[in-house]
């Protein structure tokens, strides 16, 4: 291929790397709350630390790296280009990036106007994503089950964050909400119409493609997003009512499609071809198997009186799920991302002059196995510090803080590959490097 | 779309990103006049059809009954 001019018109590395290089930073600071916070962190989920930890991952961490990455995944997956991509990348991650650090400070300190702030920057930036991703998906014909997927995910993070914003004014001003059912609401749209939906969205086409496993079933890749969307929005519905059986029966159906999902990933992942399994695929079953045990946890404390009356299975399950489910499977795939952007964008600047690394060597796996014992443990330990925080909280903080600044040394050598070939480049062909 | 006479088959749907992509390019560029390249993916490609576009090549998918995407490709007659 010495001779070809280019190969993609992706948007330029610096959008979306901006959000994978930041997210670690808000688990190091995740991790610094919890040394700082210590043992109280755990005594409840309403906690003020408890609901600012929650944050840095889910909106801090989570966020946007999803926003990073569908940033990326749009015109690959779905063939859905955004106009102006880099500019809609800097707002939104500077609007995301101060929304978080804004939201964690108003849970830690309760102060109206911090609330207020956090609501502005989070709205602005995720309306401002949601309407370039929707532009961008408009008209595109639903050629596989990825594209109505990622229309359904859209609207269930638009949700998520009206119902949000709703309960940061509601903290601000003290109105009268009923502020738990608001919670419960914001929750499972959260994690499933938004997080669930895009994960098994992206899941359907990366998960074979990457781990060389079977396809998903036909039938489930077509169904699963419209059933757990429509199991949401009538959850909601029933909730809002005030139908508390049909409500309860539906919330079982909202954390069933989690369970439902992460078997059928656990199972066609059995059958993956790999000769040698990578870190990914690992990633990705540490995040199937904490989904299920999270969602089998759920429906046990519906029928064990006791242990639903029991303070700490609220943190087992947000731990297993943020830690064990979100967190594992967002760092699997930026090991997959970032290479291939590096390498997809080392391709286009060579102009088939210089060619571009081989994508096993812009990251070492070393590194990578490395950082995803690290991750483990860290979750782990996350997982004791619930059952005996005075023992293992220090531990547990420690160790999200060392497997996340491992994860951003390796982010940061991937990009200094990149700058190293660019320079590279530069020399070859008398280009200056953009 | 059955193979033929003039058509380089790559199957890729046991190979991990990039390499269909890589393979389909590669294959084009050693093409020579009325050769043409036909790749099998589970998927659509579409940063190849992008990456065909911008080096001038032409290409026509379709689907196979089991779900297969069979993208065949060419050299633009100059």
């Amino acid at each position: 291929m010495q001779t070809l001019p280019s190969f993609d018109q992706s948007p330029p590395i610096s959008g979306p790397l901006r959000f994978f290089l930041t997210a670690p930073l808000f688990a190091i600071l995740a991790g610094v709350l919890i040394l700082w916070s210590g043992p109280d962190l755990f005594a409840s989920r309403w906690t003020p630390a408890a609901l600012a930890l929650t944050h840095l991952i889910t909106v801090g961490f989570m966020l946007q790296v999803m926003l990073g990455a569908m940033l990326q995944l749009l015109p690959v997956v779905a063939g859905a280009n955004m106009t102006r991509p880099l500019r809609v990348a800097t707002l939104v991650h500077a609007a995301i990036t101060a929304g978080a650090l804004f939201l964690a400070a108003a849970f830690l300190t309760a102060a109206p106007l911090l609330f207020e702030f956090a609501a502005a920057f989070l709205a602005t930036g995720v309306m401002i994503f949601v309407g370039a991703a929707a532009r961008a998906l408009y008209g595109i014909p639903a050629t596989s089950p990825t594209i109505p997927g990622l229309k359904l995910a859209l609207i269930g993070l638009s949700v998520t964050v009206f119902s949000g914003v709703l309960l940061a004014i509601s903290l601000s001003l003290s109105l009268e909400l009923p502020l738990l059912q608001l919670t419960n609401l914001h929750l499972g749209w959260g994690f499933v119409a938004w997080g669930c939906i895009l994960l098994a969205t992206v899941g359907f086409v990366v998960v074979p493609m990457f781990q060389l496993t079977p396809e998903y079933p036909v039938w489930f890749g077509r169904s699963f997003p419209m059933a757990a969307f429509g199991a949401v929005a009538l959850w909601t519905m029933a909730d809002l009512a005030g139908w508390a059986t049909p409500a309860a029966l539906l919330a079982g159906a909202v954390v069933a499609s989690g369970a439902v999902f992460s078997m059928v990933t656990l199972n066609i992942q059995r059958r993956s071809k790999r000769a040698r399994r990578d870190a990914t695929h690992y990633f990705w079953q540490l995040a199937m198997a904490s989904a299920f045990v999270a969602c089998a946890l759920w429906m046990v404390t519906r029928f064990n009186v006791s242990l639903g009356e029991w303070q700490g299975w609220t943190l087992l399950f947000g731990v297993l799920l943020l830690f064990g489910c979100f967190m594992s499977v967002t760092i699997g795939m930026l090991y997959k991302i970032v290479p291939f952007l590096v390498w997809l964008h080392l391709q286009n600047r060579g102009r088939g002059r210089v060619l571009a690394p081989n994508m096993k060597k812009v990251l070492a796996q070393e590194l990578v196995d490395r950082q995803m014992l690290a991750h483990f443990v860290a979750c782990a330990l996350l997982l004791l510090a619930v059952l005996w925080p005075a023992w293992l909280v220090y531990p547990a903080g420690l160790s999200l803080i060392i497997a996340n600044g491992w994860l951003l040394r390796n982010l940061v050598s991937a990009t200094a590959v990149y700058r190293r070939h660019l320079v590279a480049i530069e020399s070859a062909t008398g280009l200056s490097p953009k | 779309m059955s193979p033929t006479e003039g058509i380089k088959v790559i199957d890729g749907r046991g190979l991990e990103p990039p390499e269909p992509l890589i393979l389909t390019m590669d294959a084009l560029q050693a093409s020579g006049p009325g050769e043409k390249v036909l790749l099998l993916l589970s998927r659509e490609p579409y940063p190849l059809y992008r990456a065909l576009d911008l080096n001038g090549f032409l290409h026509q998918t379709q689907r196979a009954p089991d779900g297969t995407f069979e993208i065949l490709s060419w050299r633009h007659p100059e």
